[in-house]
């Protein structure tokens, strides 16, 4: 499990890495307990003395989260996720003292070569683990933690076909325990399902949004996109739906079919293919019967700034509103953003008025 | 219309800058002549041109006999002609977020106006991911085709492998896109003038090892357009020119510098709209650029038995690709080579690729006691640069290095 504390006697027991395309089964099997970074969202302290200001607050966010530990022993993975996180591993495998940093080279491709390529990065990055600190490789473990996050992926696919077969909703607040014990501790994740369960029903009157963006959006977003008369169904993010569509298939080499399978995961904004990008927003849309889509960047991530234009222009051709937010990393949104988001479910209900259906209706905006 | 021959406004003005220019060295003219015609020649055969940028070899474009158009080159061109403001203006429109580094910023609004006429293909690698992100967000709006090199962090030798790889994958999509059969041997003879005309720039810059400097720096700082000729015979002569004029200045001890005080090396671009800063800079304070990173030979010679491999070793040996100490290594290399005094950084607003990098710079020049100076403004963007307030840094800088001696 991923919370577990390891077997063997370690240096390090707690690896921070900070992509979710470093997977977890690898450094289970190395004894560890992964976790990720995702920063606390505090105002920035002294990442703006390392950092230029044009970097994205979620990467001073973390710079701050790992300075604060600099004298502690820990061991960092980065992934070469964007220009602001290779900079911030150069500047933290200086400024750490005790503490071992890695990067690992995640492929911004989906084809045979890349995965060849990502397998090779994986089995780089499990050597240098294992010669520069005391931890070893197991491989009925690494096993073993592959069929426990594909047991944890498949619970949580359940309730997300339920979501999207609009049999229950889950409440924002709900959804984000959820994930946080999903990353967190697999078997409290599992044990919380039935609650969950419990939840109130969908009611298909409501419109149905998709939040969609790269690694985050503020905490209380989807609160008040609720709070306005709207459910929230679909998170296509980091941490949301992208995380657990992904079963690995083991067979002859499953660092292989890990790297493989990491690959083959709906692509994130850092992924060179716009169109992979669009056909996984469309997909959800379509899965999830959504009705009007909040997507959001963070400020200066232009990773995602680029491919949002693509998409908000896509899903205004097939008259899906689309509602863009340009955001800090901060956990609430300000006064204005919340305007924002009231007049955007405003004039959805407009619309559903305006075509007298009962079901929302988004005919209204294919103008 | 271009189809007809006519030129575009952006081909007008490449035109038209061969006798305006201030910088009348013989090679100089011959890149803006060669700038002007590959320009003409692209937009009025855009079956034929791909749009390129700054870190992908122009040898794989050459070795087809397509035609090369540079990104960045185009648009600090269209910078230093005044012409990027209305498009800085018009990019807000597509909700680029203010964010957004202005060598990209302009370029759909470009093509959008006609200024640049549509390519065949767009081809880039994730050394700037926004220029990846770019040109991918352009090419699927005007279906085009997207080529991408994935560039990794690492340099070991499956990472080379792995571009390598990559680069044999796209002759193969090119040679099916654009309907040419790809023949190696094209490719062998375009790497094999690329390493003539990389004998010359290396030649070329070793003769400006002299003091006082043979050229000043800050009209090399545009010298990076030639990189899209880099393969072709036109190259060769442009470097032939600069090696011959370098040598005669250094024989003839013909400087044009007026006041060299402090010899500087230049990282990074500059910005190319037209202000007085450099005239201040390196005749009022004689703070000289005495060589520019820009034009460094970052790369070895060219295997040709292995010409896919070179492509991918030229591609990820640019300083900027990969760990920032191969780039500090580079520096202080050119700092020792170049007699230089101390290090000007201008960092190009919201450029993603080397402003976060800045500090780890600082630092380490700092152990070798290199005076560092990081100066913040904006390459295109006229509205983002302040030539006094960056002057002023500059001065406080060259008292210090007075206070060293």
């Amino acid at each position: 499990m991923l919370r577990c504390l390891p077997t063997r006697e370690l240096e390090y027991m707690d690896i921070y890495t900070l992509c979710s395309y470093i997977p977890e089964e690898i450094l289970m099997a190395l004894g560890c307990n992964p976790i990720r970074i995702m920063g606390n969202a505090n105002p920035i302290k002294t990442a703006n003395a390392y950092l230029p200001s044009n970097v994205c607050s979620f990467a001073r966010n973390i710079f701050d989260f790992i300075y604060e530990r600099r004298e502690l022993s820990s061991v960092y993975i980065f992934a070469n996720s964007c220009h602001a996180m290779e900079s911030i591993y150069e500047i933290v495998r200086d400024i750490t003292k005790d503490s071992k940093v890695y990067m690992l080279d995640v492929p911004r491709e989906k084809t045979e070569l890349s995965v060849e390529y990502y397998f090779k990065s994986l089995q780089k990055l499990i050597k240098q683990i294992e010669s520069e600190t005391n931890m070893t490789f197991d491989e009925s473990e690494f096993i073993s933690a592959i069929n426990l996050t594909n047991k944890k992926k498949r619970v949580r696919n359940d309730i997300e076909e339920r979501i999207a077969n609009c049999e229950i909703q889950i409440p924002t607040r709900a959804y984000r325990k959820l994930v946080e014990s999903y990353n967190q501790d697999t078997n409290g994740f599992i044990n919380s399902i039935e609650k969950l369960y419990e939840s109130k029903s969908s009611v298909l009157s409501k419109p149905r949004i998709m939040l969609s963006g790269s690694v985050y959006a503020p905490f209380d977003i989807g609160e008040i996109i609720e709070e306005n008369e709207a459910d929230v169904v679909v998170y296509d993010y980091c941490d949301g739906i992208r995380q657990c569509r992904q079963q690995i298939d083991v067979g002859d080499n499953p660092i292989a079919d890990v790297a493989a399978s990491y690959l083959e995961k709906d692509v994130c904004a850092r992924h060179n293919s716009i169109e992979e990008r669009m056909s996984s927003v469309l997909k959800y849309i379509e899965i999830y019967k959504v009705d009007a889509v909040v997507l959001t960047a963070i400020k200066f991530c232009t990773d995602q700034s680029y491919g949002l234009i693509t998409i908000s222009e896509l899903l205004k051709e097939r008259g899906i509103p689309v509602l863009f937010l340009d955001l800090e990393y901060t956990r609430k949104c300000s006064g204005q953003l919340i305007t924002r988001i009231q007049t955007f479910i405003e004039q959805i209900e407009m619309a559903k008025c305006k075509t007298g259906s009962q079901e929302f209706n988004n005919e209204y905006f294919r103008a | 219309m271009n189809t007809l021959g006519l030129e575009t406004p952006l081909t007008q003005r490449l035109r038209l800058a061969k006798g305006l220019s201030n910088f009348h060295d013989d090679y100089f003219q011959k890149l803006l002549e060669c700038q002007h015609s590959y320009t003409s020649e692209a937009f009025n055969n855009p079956e034929k041109y791909v749009f390129i940028d700054y870190y992908i070899p122009a040898e794989i474009v050459h070795a087809f006999g397509l035609i090369p158009v540079m990104s960045e080159h185009a648009v600090n061109f269209m910078a230093s002609m005044g012409m990027t403001d209305e498009l800085l203006n018009l990019s807000d429109k597509h909700y680029l977020s203010s964010g957004t580094c202005t060598f990209h910023k302009p370029i759909l609004p470009a093509f959008e106006k006609g200024i640049f006429e549509k390519p065949k293909a767009f081809m880039t690698t994730t050394l700037c991911n926004e220029a990846a992100k770019c040109f991918s967000m352009i090419a699927n709006k005007y279906k085009k085709n997207f080529y991408c090199i994935d560039l990794p962090y690492d340099r070991s030798d499956e990472a080379l492998d792995y571009v390598a790889e990559q680069y044999r994958k796209l002759v193969k999509k090119m040679s099916a896109d654009f309907g040419i059969d790809f023949d190696i041997n094209n490719l062998i003879q375009v790497l094999e003038k690329s390493n003539i005309m990389r004998d010359y720039l290396v030649k070329g810059n070793h003769e400006r090892k002299q003091s006082p400097s043979l050229v000043y720096g800050s009209n090399m700082l545009r010298f990076g357009g030639s990189y899209s000729f880099h393969g072709t015979d036109d190259a060769i002569d442009i470097a032939r020119s600069y090696y011959q004029l370098m040598k005669k200045r250094r024989l003839e001890t013909s400087s044009p510098i007026q006041n060299e005080k402090y010899r500087l090396l230049w990282c990074h671009l500059r910005p190319f709209y037209s202000n007085d800063f450099f005239e201040h800079m390196e005749n009022g304070l004689g703070a000289v650029i005495a060589f520019e990173e820009t034009n460094y030979i970052y790369w070895d010679k060219l295997d040709i038995t292995d010409p896919f491999k070179a492509l991918a070793r030229k591609t990820m040996d640019w300083l900027y690709q990969g760990d920032v100490n191969r780039r500090i290594e580079r520096m202080v290399e050119m700092c020792r080579d170049y007699d230089i005094d101390g290090v000007v950084h201008f960092s190009h607003i919201n450029c993603r690729v080397l402003n976060p990098k800045v500090r780890p710079i600082k630092d380490a020049l700092g152990k070798e006691k290199i005076p560092f100076l990081d100066l913040s403004g904006d390459c295109i963007d006229k509205r983002n640069f302040s030539s006094k307030q960056l002057l002023t840094r500059l001065e406080a800088f060259t008292e210090m290095l007075d206070s060293r001696c």
